[in-house]
């Protein structure tokens, strides 16, 4: 892997409006065959930092490159992207043909061209039976995939989604998500993908960035994002954790949790007695059946889910408190009503001083 | 769902009927009218075409027909472009002030044509406003300006501005701008932007505003009367006349007829012109 | 040039159009004012402040007469296409189904017939059929005609994104339909009830056309202003217009302020829900 300039590079960028600031010294740099999700909870600035990219919005500070071009002057129509908007924004006066046809017409290529181009994109979202109509005689997916189409037509240099799946229901975005991670792997261009739903993310992308209140929390690839999280917000915002109260040891490598009588070993870069915050995620959490005078949480079985492959164990521990334990079917589950035993590995928790 | 048949009789038939009464009726009277004459200022019942014959030959009710028309789509179309970016700068950058902005424009033309052409004769006339400064300053007063067609014309784009700027305000306001923007990335700069989305979308909106105009320009009296000068007799004036002075109702009537009869044929080439999906109609319902 | 910068440029040429604009309409209002206000009416530059003509145009006994007469069909009119546009709207877009389009046509229909037409056809009707040249009556319903696809209008475009469901949810709890109709329709209507009334009211006081046709010899205030226009402006015809637009001024003003407290009361009520 040769050590290039990076495909876009967003460098330092700032947006205030007025006194808010909806992002703060943003830095990322995106690679040409990588499909990378922002992923945020709303008001977090993801949206604005795509309108930025896409040069809906100027940035106040900062600049952005895209292939090398100082990019950040220029309007959106100069820019080479394509876009994909969560509300599809098909134009509802023209035909899904004219639609698509749409980018290409502004650049003025030649009608072999467009039809050429047409003939493509019409086959490969499986929109040829559709292209006579209108916007408002197809269905949710259908417009999805039109408005995809759309932005991919004119071969842009990259694509924009912004929360294209938001307004489908859960089973066609769950095979969306498959179908456009394959499209981006086909077209070889980068995807960026705004997204607050953190499983999309997970599911769809290469590489997170995760932003909260216009900051960059995190930026990695997907499973390290997921298995180490570098801060509270992404350890709490990414994948279901529950979140203990605990305290380092004064021998500075172990962390006890201040409520319950269990112990992790093996932690570290924490000075000794600062309290911290220890999340573990929903599904890491190990049931056994409930044996008097073994390290854990003792907790009881309240109530049990079926979540398809999965159960969900909503457990009520001795002091109260409920937390939430993902397992997979067993024949030896247990069930309502049950004493259990909550422990976990010291590799699967995540700790973080307090107050960080 | 008697129940609902019963309110849907009282909501709907009897506005109707209303309207059948007193304003299809009154027009069924009129083309009776303009097959009959009139002489001496009575009214003789006999059946025959021959004021329309009248107003297909003799020069003068030509004249007026060209003039008006003429006047009425110079009006229409001028006030269409003047209003555009006026209606667009309130929408898009007028933000909590929107409804006053508009409301502003509502207040002048709620005062009624006679009391806004006593207020531009003050502007405009002989010694009005204009003259008087530039008498007042040494120069000569510009004639052309009052008693004439370019006073009529001033005086119409100055009675409809605020019909054809609420209109097409009306259709920017429920315009989804996001579709510019959506047309921006997609590669259209800003003229493109404009004439393929915003222009499009926005056409019969545009469209009512002109025959919101067009119609009341057609038939002006009042202000070619009082404004117009020698040579400037319009259709509407003239039929003022039929009904006033001459007493010969029954060419009036003819002439309304006519009048009505060429409105309706601009309002529905118009509307077959426009393919309302074309303009992005979806329909009556809400989404 | 920048996209911003750009933007800017736009923007400010738009705005001192809209400004040009704005001037264009209100001079002559302001105008007017000044010489209603002025010992010198055709050049009241710099302006007085005599209310000389308001005083004669007070015990002017012609003027008070008309005014009376147009008071009575303003006042009629506004009532009758009120409640007939309100009629229209309601069945339009409740019952409209799939004729409503048909319907909202039929019922824009008045406007796009001018005024002159609306009265020299409903003149011929009266004389054609009774005999009758025209009275206060048929001066009201002539009117009503046209302002009655303003009432509509207005109405219904403030009404289009009423949620009818509303109304079977308060039946659901227990009101009759005409309660369902009082408690929860009205207060979100009025704002275009007052439009409509106010709009129709003014449109025909100060409508000549119409009534002109309709009234022959009896005298509205519209058509003694044409009368004194036509042989000569006199100070008095100054006073009334500034009289009139400042009505209408004050009757606008109160509306926005009552729409602009509505806001806020909803606003008010929904964060206090959040």
């Amino acid at each position: 892997m040769q050590s290039k300039t990076p495909y876009i590079r967003i460098d330092n960028v700032s947006r205030d409006y007025g006194a808010v600031r909806a992002l703060s010294d943003l830095t990322i740099s995106i690679e040409k065959h990588e499909f990378i999700a922002i992923l945020g909870p709303s008001g977090s600035g993801k949206s604005t930092l795509l309108r930025l990219i896409a040069g809906l919005d100027q940035p106040s500070t900062g600049k952005i490159f895209i292939e090398g071009r100082d990019v950040t002057d220029l309007p959106p129509h100069k820019r080479g992207i394509g876009m994909v908007f969560q509300e599809f924004l098909l134009f509802p006066h023209r035909t899904v043909r004219e639609n698509l046809a749409f980018p290409l017409r502004m650049t003025r290529e030649t009608p072999a061209h467009i039809a050429e181009r047409l003939d493509w994109v019409a086959g490969v979202l499986s929109l040829t039976a559709l292209l006579d109509r209108y916007p408002n005689q197809l269905s949710g997916g259908q417009q999805q995939r039109v408005a995809l189409g759309r932005g991919l037509i004119a071969n842009p240099t990259l694509l924009l989604l912004d929360e294209p799946l938001a307004n489908l229901d859960r089973e066609l975005r769950q095979e969306m998500e498959v179908e456009i991670r394959r499209y981006q792997k086909q077209l070889g261009i980068p995807f960026v993908y705004v997204t607050h739903n953190q499983e999309e993310a997970l599911s769809m992308s290469d590489r997170i960035a995760v932003i909260n209140n216009g900051r960059l929390e995190a930026l990695g690839e997907r499973q390290a994002i997921y298995d180490s999280p570098a801060s509270p917000f992404v350890a709490r915002f990414v994948g279901r954790s529950t979140r203990f109260d605990g305290v380092v040891e004064p021998d500075g490598r172990t962390v006890q949790l201040s409520n319950y009588a269990y112990a992790m070993p093996g932690i570290s870069g924490i000075p000794a007695r600062t309290q911290v915050d220890v999340f573990v995620k929903n599904e890491r959490f190990h049931l056994a059946p409930f044996v008097e005078g073994e390290a854990g949480i003792p907790s009881k079985v309240a109530d049990v889910v079926l979540r398809g492959p999965f159960l969900e164990y909503i457990l009520e521990t001795d002091r109260g408190e409920r937390i939430i334990a993902v397992q997979s079917k067993r024949n030896d589950a247990a069930v309502v009503g049950d004493r259990v035993l909550l422990t976990w590995a010291a590799a699967h928790a995540h700790v973080f001083a307090k107050g960080v | 769902m008697a129940d609902s048949q019963l309110q849907k009789r009282l909501f709907l038939d009897i506005p109707t009927a209303f309207l059948l009464l007193f304003f299809v009726l009154p027009l069924v009277a009129l083309v009776v009218l303009s097959f009959w004459q009139t002489e001496n200022y009575k009214i003789v019942r006999e059946w025959s075409t021959i004021n329309y014959r009248t107003l297909a030959t003799e020069k003068a009710y030509v004249t007026f027909f060209v003039r008006s028309l003429v006047m009425a789509v110079a009006v229409s179309t001028t006030l269409v472009v003047l209003s555009w970016p006026i209606a667009y700068f309130i929408v898009r950058y007028g933000g909590r002030y929107k409804l006053i902005f508009s409301l502003l424009l509502v207040i002048p033309f709620l005062s009624g044509e006679v009391l806004r052409l006593i207020a531009l004769q003050g502007m405009l006339g002989p010694a009005g406003l204009i003259n008087g400064a530039l008498v007042k300053l040494g120069a000569a007063p510009l004639r052309f300006i009052m008693y004439s067609n370019v006073a009529s014309f001033i005086a119409l784009l100055y009675l409809y501005l605020p019909m054809v700027v609420t209109t097409v305000y009306l259709s920017l306001l429920n315009f989804d701008f996001r579709l510019a923007s959506a047309a921006s990335a997609c590669g259209a700069g800003r003229l493109q932007v404009f004439t393929e989305v915003i222009w499009p979308l926005n056409l019969s909106g545009t469209l009512v505003g002109f025959m919101l105009c067009f119609v009341p320009t057609l038939s002006a009296s009042l202000v070619p009367r009082f404004l117009g000068g020698p040579n400037g007799q319009l259709y509407g004036m003239s039929i003022a006349q039929q009904f006033g002075e001459s007493g010969t109702w029954a060419l009036g009537a003819a002439m309304g007829v006519v009048l009505f009869l060429f409105s309706a044929l601009a309002l529905v080439t118009l509307s077959f012109g426009v393919n309302l999906r074309r303009t992005g109609f979806t329909g009556l319902g809400r989404q | 040039m920048k996209p911003k910068t750009t933007e800017a440029l736009i923007k400010w040429l738009l705005a001192a159009f809209l400004v040009l604009a704005y001037v264009f309409l209100y001079m002559p209002i302001v105008h007017i004012l000044f010489a209603s206000l002025s010992t010198r009416p055709n050049f009241p530059y710099p302006p007085e402040l005599n209310f000389a003509s308001y005083s004669r145009l007070y015990n002017n006994s012609v003027y008070q007469s008309a005014f009376a007469n147009s008071l009575i069909i303003a006042t009629c009119t506004a009532v009758l296409a009120t409640v007939t546009g309100f009629l229209a709207t309601v069945g339009v877009l409740r019952f409209g189904g799939r004729r409503a389009l048909f319907y909202a046509v039929l019922f824009a229909a008045p406007l796009f017939v001018s005024e002159i037409l609306l009265g020299i056809s409903s003149m011929s009707l009266y004389y054609l059929a009774f005999g009758i040249q025209g009275n206060m009556v048929t001066a009201i319903i002539a009117n009503s005609v046209h302002c009655f696809s303003f009432s509509f209008l207005i109405m219904a475009a403030l009404l289009y994104r009423y949620d009818w469901r509303m109304n079977e949810a308060a039946i659901v709890c227990g009101a009759s339909p005409m309660r369902a109709f009082w408690e929860v329709m009205l207060p979100l209507t009025w704002s275009g009830i007052m439009g409509s009334l106010i709009c129709a009211f003014v449109l025909a006081l100060n409508g000549l056309d119409i009534s002109f046709y309709l009234l022959g010899a009896t005298p509205t205030m519209p058509s003694v202003a044409w009368g004194a226009l036509r042989y000569g402006v006199k100070p008095e015809l100054y006073a009334l217009s500034t009289i009139i637009n400042f009505a209408v001024f004050v009757a606008i003003l109160g509306l926005y302020l009552r729409i602009r407290s509505e806001a806020r009361k909803n606003r008010r009520r929904a964060s206090t829900a959040a």
